[in-house]
């Protein structure tokens, strides 16, 4: 008997480690924000694909969006586009030098930080951006999530 | 239009540093050749390149500098000016794009002033050197084409189909470029250019079609001279018809004035996981002489990592060679004709100074050294066939005999 209490003791402990953690990764996700008062509830992932990388920078009304970026250095930048589209930084750069050197579409505007990014979506209605989730706040609204 | 986007800039930039944009893009590349007779260049507007023996740093470097403003939500101002060591150095021949674009929603854009010219799939952006796997575009398609801006304007109007983006473009102006050989070059100017484009793309494919069409607006000064000659001869020889068959008629063929060359391409690309495949077919075509019929194309496969690309490509070109023997001229008559001779020799160069027959083989790598800088190294196995090398720098017009080339290339391409 004292062995299984000791078995179900473990379990129970081994559950509640894998939740934790779950939650945990949870937090650490990256999600596709707005301000709370834009029309968008949600996106696809075609549709976010075709805000970041420049071929259609609006919402799925039809209103033009404003993409933000975050500066190279970040990790949750390599992060997003990794999941987003499954390409390097290297290569997000490359491409968008295509469409950036023939003027054909503006880049993201590029930011210092996450913190930058929220204060700003907070307070544009057009923005979009990406940020961890534990960042979110109550001026803002997740559009899409991504899983990596 | 140039001087005018220049001045606003600046005096926007003092004033507004937070709408401003400003980026760059550069290449410092090497080229060695292995060849007897010919000198590479990297397309037709180059009298000068790389021969056996040279190692040159010039063919393949390059600094461009662009300036974005955003007047506001739909209006932007737009100036970028490229150095690849042209022989004349001014504002306009610096100038790759100086424009004003409009935006009034997600789908629509206008743009007016001096824009890329968008012949074929790399036009836009083949001085870009980061942005390409390859250290260079495939000479055989993109190096019959030296032009690199439109002066007018172009519309674009983009849409979502489900997962498809599908964009149409319209475009018309003018265009002006060196076209050269090794003795020397001069401006070409067109004229009446008009294209459309249409691009289909999904997540990890794309097809995309275009056309333009473009006439040449005055003659080039080899062209008028031959014509002159050749003319004066028909009318002052007594029986030089017997000498050189139609050869009035043959004179009015050398003309490039009021021509209209048309060019098509095709192009396809499939990404799957650390693979890509593309491809392109083009064809330029003309209702004059010298321009004759060109059909080229090139495949390539891709390979990444997470750091570093690998690369085959297969590229071919080829078009008519002129054959002057069959305008059956009796050339030993012709030789007692003062100047007859030269004038027939300079008619077969100049018929043949747009009739590349060759085929590349490239093998390359490209490391992704920090995000924003690529070293690339790529070897390339050309054969010329015979009389078809007109990509080429050659210093005997007349003699291009058949050879395999070996070049490699090297670069650091960066952006900032």
């Amino acid at each position: 008997m004292n062995r299984l209490k000791r078995l179900l003791m473990l379990t129970i402990v081994a559950l509640w480690t894998q939740l934790s953690a779950a939650g945990q990764n949870d937090q650490n996700d990256i999600v596709v924000i707005v301000h709370k008062n834009n029309p968008t509830e949600q996106m696809s992932h075609s549709q976010v694909i075709d805000l970041f990388m420049g071929k259609y920078v609006a919402f799925p009304n039809g209103d033009k969006a404003r993409a933000l970026d975050l500066d190279d250095s970040s990790e949750v930048k390599k992060q997003f586009y990794q999941a987003l589209v499954k390409m390097s930084l290297a290569r997000v750069n490359a491409y968008w030098s295509r469409i950036k050197f023939t003027g054909r579409a503006r880049p993201p505007e590029m930011h210092d930080d996450e913190n930058s990014v929220l204060d700003f979506v907070s307070q544009s209605p057009d923005a979009i951006a990406y940020i961890p989730r534990s960042m979110l706040n109550n001026n803002v609204k997740i559009v899409y999530e991504l899983h990596e | 239009m140039i001087k005018v986007c220049l001045l606003t800039l600046l005096s926007l930039s003092l004033n507004a540093q937070e709408n401003l944009q400003i980026s760059g893009f550069g290449t410092i590349g090497t080229v060695a050749v292995d060849s007897e007779y010919y000198g590479y260049r990297n397309d037709l507007a180059r009298k000068d390149g790389t021969f056996d023996g040279d190692l040159n740093l010039t063919t393949s470097s390059i600094l461009g500098l662009q300036f974005d403003y955003m007047l506001n939500a739909e209006f932007d101002l737009v100036y970028q000016g490229v150095y690849r060591n042209q022989d004349d150095v001014s504002s306009d021949s610096l100038t790759t794009l100086a424009f004003l674009k409009y935006s009034p929603s997600a789908a629509w854009s206008f743009r007016f002033g001096r824009t890329a010219l968008d012949l074929f799939l790399l036009t836009e952006y083949r001085d870009v050197g980061f942005a390409s796997t390859w250290a260079h575009a495939p000479t055989e398609t993109y190096g019959l084409v030296p032009y690199r801006f439109l002066d007018g304007a172009d519309f674009t109007y983009t849409t979502r189909l489900n997962e498809l983006t599908i964009r149409s473009k319209f475009f018309g102006g003018e265009s002006e470029s060196a076209v050269g050989n090794y003795n020397g070059q001069e401006n070409v100017k067109l004229d009446n250019i008009y294209g459309v484009g249409f691009d289909v793309e999904s997540l990890n494919w794309s097809i995309k079609a275009k056309y333009t069409s473009a006439k040449v607006e005055e003659n080039i000064d080899a062209s008028t001279e031959l014509v002159k000659g050749l003319s004066f001869l028909a009318q002052a020889v007594p029986g030089f018809d017997f000498i050189w068959p139609d050869a009035f008629a043959f004179a009015q063929s050398l003309i490039l004035k009021n021509a209209r060359a048309e060019y098509f391409s095709l192009s396809g690309r499939y990404d799957l996981e650390d693979w890509s495949l593309l491809g392109e077919t083009s064809l330029i075509k003309s209702n004059s002489g010298i321009i004759p019929r060109v059909a080229s194309g090139y495949v390539s496969a891709v390979y990444r990592t997470n750091l570093h690309n690998f690369y085959l490509t297969y590229a071919n070109v080829n078009s008519d060679h002129f054959d002057i023997n069959a305008l059956h001229v009796d050339l030993n008559n012709l030789a007692m004709i003062p100047g007859g001779l030269e004038i027939y020799f300079a008619s077969d160069v100049l018929m043949n100074s747009f009739t590349p027959n060759q085929q590349t083989l490239s093998l390359g790598w490209r490391w992704n050294i920090t995000d924003n800088t690529a070293f690339n190294i790529q070897w390339d196995r050309t054969q010329i066939k015979q009389q078809g090398a007109s990509l080429w720098l050659n210093k005997n017009q007349l003699l291009q005999p058949a050879e395999t080339v070996y070049a490699i290339f090297s670069n650091l391409s960066f952006t900032f």
